[in-house]
């Protein structure tokens, strides 16, 4: 089974190329990379877990899967808001960890062509860029893009992920 | 996932010749370790060669079979002539032949084109032979045994001459004419004879779409060795495939043997330990006692045919001899063959295949469902619309009785496929010890307590590597050189203990050595270099000064050698060990040694629970660890100077442990009246768990906490319970450690 996936994933590589996922948050609006994207899922009771820095809420349960979830606003630091009907999780799967992003809303699926993103402006201006990859522009809109890599490295780990 | 496309051939192939390997290399230590090679040692790397060679030669791994051949060769010749042996030379020798077949094997796992010729190493080997050849032809009495010897080395006398025309005595099966043709000495001969009870040719053929029948008749001589004394068999050279499989796919394979078993214990024994058999007959041979007086020279080549002959040799030719013996033993063919005969018939759907290799994914699969299945019959019987119906639901209560015995029996079942005894990776750890005890020059002994220990499939793997880094570490940087021991009062000799145990569902792994134990002091000024400290570090406890070790990067040792120095095995062991959530403590005394503990949580397993509740949050303590529980009324309460409570419980003091304190849990009952005790054991001792409530005793099926949270002092690892909520379940080990270290902070 897990094969069969992996062999759907290779095929739809290309049609899911240049294809971001966007949610908001607070005043903005972020892509993420629609093939780490495995589902979105409305808001679930989460189980707390001691020792964790705020940004990480705890643990649900995906239909028998165990994944942490981690709320986008604590992690960029944005004042912390109510969850409403509309907040969801975004699950993603990135090198074979999954996580479950806490958003306002998801907003839809768009294209973005590399040629319309723009590297971050660097940190002199005052722009935090750390979880952000590049900056993408849409008509007159502007999404930012979200490195997946940087939001789930713990930094009282170091680089977990690059075991 | 990634073998999904492999020949089944080619990896059962792999997987046998690594078991091989090893059971070899295992041998080898073993014996260096005692420091003699018995004949059954002897033996049995002799039949893992000779194993490893055939189908090598099959799948057609020149190297492989070569190299094989090559050992297979020395090794004969030891089992031969039994010379003298320089065991270290030897098992040096072959230990790194068996290092290049096994790279060679792992070239071809990665799907790597494999080698032709013969390692390098078997140059090593060959010399190594001759050696032992040319002194042994010193003794002049062996001098015409060992020259007969090789030539009748099934290897060697392949190439021997091949004109010998009499194709005659592979059917003349007289012990003595054959046991010449094996090189076995006739005083030998006639002294067994009396010993072993019967003399049979046995014949067996094997199911029509078995393939590689010479591989399949091999193994039953294999097998047969161990029961039986071989005289003779037919085909005699089961190695040359391309001529021994069709004549065994079409004429059956024939042994003469010694043996003491009975007709029909034989036959029971060659069908439950060679597969694919479809016919055993058994024949007590016609001709005893035909003395044929060849030199031992001519015979050989006559009973090895070479690829020549027999491609001369017609195909009815054969049949017709074969069809001869067949009519003349009939004559002898007892009643009770023929009742073998049905007994095998009946025995055989039985014994015919008793284990199967299944891909790890499956099994999780497997239990994952078997988990799921466990959560929704709790659902069921727990259903609120159920508990409707007040009266007269005896007929439910039975059906879920009777499911919930099935559903736990197939629990059961389930993980104890998982589980696999950890003896394998702490034997491989006798080769580690072995070799590096040569290089560094200390005497060294691995000492392996309850290998027995089953442990998860998942933890098999991640712990083989730690364990190699820790045991390297004890034996360059703990032990020290036979001269230090002996001026430090020690024996000579250093010890390595690896034992496993199970407490309480978690599995504990200990490393230890009986060495010059760890510095403090050159822990800390060594810390202090790195930066990891200020000061002089005299506040800080002694586990806290040991675990400096496990820092990236960090060695007390000045120089790099091969197998330490460089700050990296520690780290490796604490990566791995964070994969399953495993602990590292370090306990060490100077001068007396080091100890390395492991403590991995239960991994998956479904387990007895109580759950509790502090606030709104769910927890979960294993029923085993609960001794008691009971509401505080009139028990004395003692609070000490640092502010841990303690409670008198019959005469004995237990410490207190509040989880709402040790989680920081916010509204949470703190009335110690209002809420519940839990006595646990904790180590040999108790201590009280304080909680709001009791909710009640579950099956919960243990999933590990994901990984990317790292480990959670305190908590082993979750369930998902009946309603679909999460309970962490709790470890109270780790609570303990929590609340001492909340008195540190304070």
């Amino acid at each position: 089974m897990q094969e069969d996936r992996s062999m759907e994933r290779l095929l739809d590589e290309d049609s899911m190329q240049g294809k971001y996922l966007t949610f908001d948050l607070g005043e903005e609006t972020y892509g993420i990379e629609i093939r780490y994207v495995t589902e979105i899922i409305g808001m679930q009771s989460i189980t707390e877990v001691p020792d964790m820095p705020s940004y990480l809420r705890g643990i649900i349960n995906l239909r028998g899967r165990i994944i942490p979830v981690l709320d986008m606003r604590a992690r960029f630091k944005k004042p912390l808001q109510e969850y409403h009907d509309r907040t969801c999780i975004v699950v993603v799967d990135i090198r074979e960890v999954s996580v479950g992003l806490i958003v306002d809303q998801v907003a839809e699926v768009i294209n973005i062509e590399d040629n319309n993103i723009d590297l971050p402006p660097d940190g002199r201006t005052g722009f935090s860029n750390r979880f952000i990859s590049g900056i993408g522009k849409v008509g007159d809109e502007i999404k930012l893009i979200i490195d997946t890599d940087r939001i789930l490295t713990r930094e009282e780990y170091g680089t977990l992920l690059d075991n | 996932m990634a073998n999904m496309n492999v020949d089944p051939l080619l990896e059962a192939f792999l997987y046998e010749s690594n078991s091989l390997l090893e059971k070899a290399e295992l041998i080898l230590v073993d014996c260096e370790a005692r420091r003699q090679f018995d004949d059954e040692a002897i033996n049995e790397i002799f039949r893992v060669m000779h194993t490893i060679k055939g189908s090598s030669a099959m799948m057609e791994y020149g190297m492989l079979s070569k190299t094989a051949h090559k050992v297979e060769d020395l090794f004969y010749f030891i089992r031969d002539k039994d010379p003298e042996i320089d065991f270290l030379r030897l098992s040096d020798i072959v230990l790194a032949v068996l290092d290049t077949m096994k790279a060679e094997i792992h070239r071809i796992e990665d799907g790597e084109e494999a080698s032709m010729e013969a390692s390098d190493t078997v140059e090593q080997i060959e010399e190594y032979l001759r050696e032992l050849q040319s002194s042994e032809a010193g003794a002049p009495a062996d001098l015409a045994a060992a020259a007969a010897s090789k030539n009748n080395s099934p290897k060697l006398s392949a190439s021997a001459d091949v004109n010998s025309n009499d194709a005659e005595p592979v059917f003349s099966n007289t012990p003595a004419q054959v046991s010449h043709a094996r090189g076995i000495p006739d005083t030998e001969d006639s002294v067994a004879e009396n010993a072993l009870d019967y003399d049979y040719q046995v014949w067996m053929n094997f199911d029509e779409n078995c393939q590689m029948e010479n591989l399949r008749a091999f193994t039953a001589v294999t097998r047969l060795e161990e029961v039986a004394r071989i005289l003779n068999q037919e085909p005699a050279d089961l190695d040359a495939d391309e001529i021994a499989t069709p004549f065994v796919h079409d004429h059956g394979f024939t042994v003469w043997l010694d043996t003491r078993m009975a007709p029909n214990e034989l036959a029971q024994y060659l069908e439950s330990n060679v597969i694919y058999i479809k016919n055993i007959e058994i024949f007590e041979p016609v001709e005893r006692a035909v003395v044929v007086d060849l030199e031992p020279e001519e015979q050989a080549p006559a009973r090895k045919l070479t690829a020549a002959e027999r491609d001369l040799m017609p195909e009815e030719d054969l049949d017709e001899k074969a069809k001869k013996i067949l009519a003349g033993a009939d004559a002898v063919k007892a009643a009770d063959t023929s009742a073998t005969d049905q007994k095998v018939a009946g025995t055989r759907s039985l014994a015919k295949q008793n284990f199967i290799s299944v891909n790890v994914s499956k099994l999780d699969t497997l239990m994952n469902m078997v988990g799921e299945l466990v959560i929704s019959e709790m659902m069921v019987i727990n259903h609120p619309e159920i508990a409707k119906f007040t009266e007269n639901i005896k007929g439910f209560e039975k059906a879920t009785n009777q499911l919930k015995k099935i559903t736990s029996e197939l629990q059961d079942i389930v993980m104890s496929i998982r589980m696999v005894p950890i003896a394998g990776t702490f034997q491989s750890m006798q080769r580690l010890v072995r070799d590096m005890s040569r290089k560094l020059d200390k005497q060294v002994i691995l000492k392996i307590i309850g290998e027995e220990t089953e442990v998860d499939k998942n933890v098999i793997d991640s712990i083989s590597d730690p364990l190699m880094h820790l045991i390297r570490n004890s034996l360059d940087h703990g032990l020290e050189n036979a001269e230090d021991r002996v001026q430090a009062g020690k024996p000579e000799v250093g010890t390595i203990f690896l034992e496993a145990r199970t407490e309480g569902g978690d599995v504990w792994l200990t490393v230890r050595d009986d060495g010059r134990g760890m510095n403090r002091e050159n822990i800390i000024a060594k810390a202090r270099t790195n930066g990891l400290i200020e000061g002089d570090g005299k506040d800080l406890s002694d586990r806290e000064v040991w675990s400096f070790v496990l820092k990236p990067g960090f060695s007390t040792k000045e120089e790099v050698t091969e197998y330490s120095g460089r700050g990296v095995g520690m780290d490796v062991v604490t990566k791995n060990l964070e994969k399953i959530g495993g602990k590292l403590t370090i306990d060490s005394a100077p001068g007396e040694g080091t100890a390395f503990q492991i403590k991995i949580p239960l991994t998956l397993a479904i387990i007895d629970g109580m759950e509790i509740t502090v606030s709104d949050k769910r927890y979960t303590i294993p029923i085993t660890l609960i001794r008691e529980a009971f509401r505080v009324r009139d028990e004395k309460l003692i609070v000490d100077s640092d502010g841990n409570e303690l409670i008198m419980i019959r005469g004995k003091s237990h410490e207190i442990i509040r989880l709402h304190k040790t989680f920081d849990i916010k509204a949470a009952v703190t009335d110690l009246k209002a809420g519940i005790l839990l006595v646990v054991e904790h180590e040999s001792r108790s201590v009280c768990v304080f909680a709001d409530q009791l909710v009640g005793e579950h099956q919960v099926v243990v999933k590990p906490v994901p990984i990317y949270l790292g480990h959670i002092e305190g908590v082993t690892g979750c369930t998902i319970l009946g309603d679909g909520t999460i309970s962490l379940i709790l470890d109270i080990n780790g609570l303990v450690e929590r609340q001492r270290s909340r008195e540190g902070g304070l």
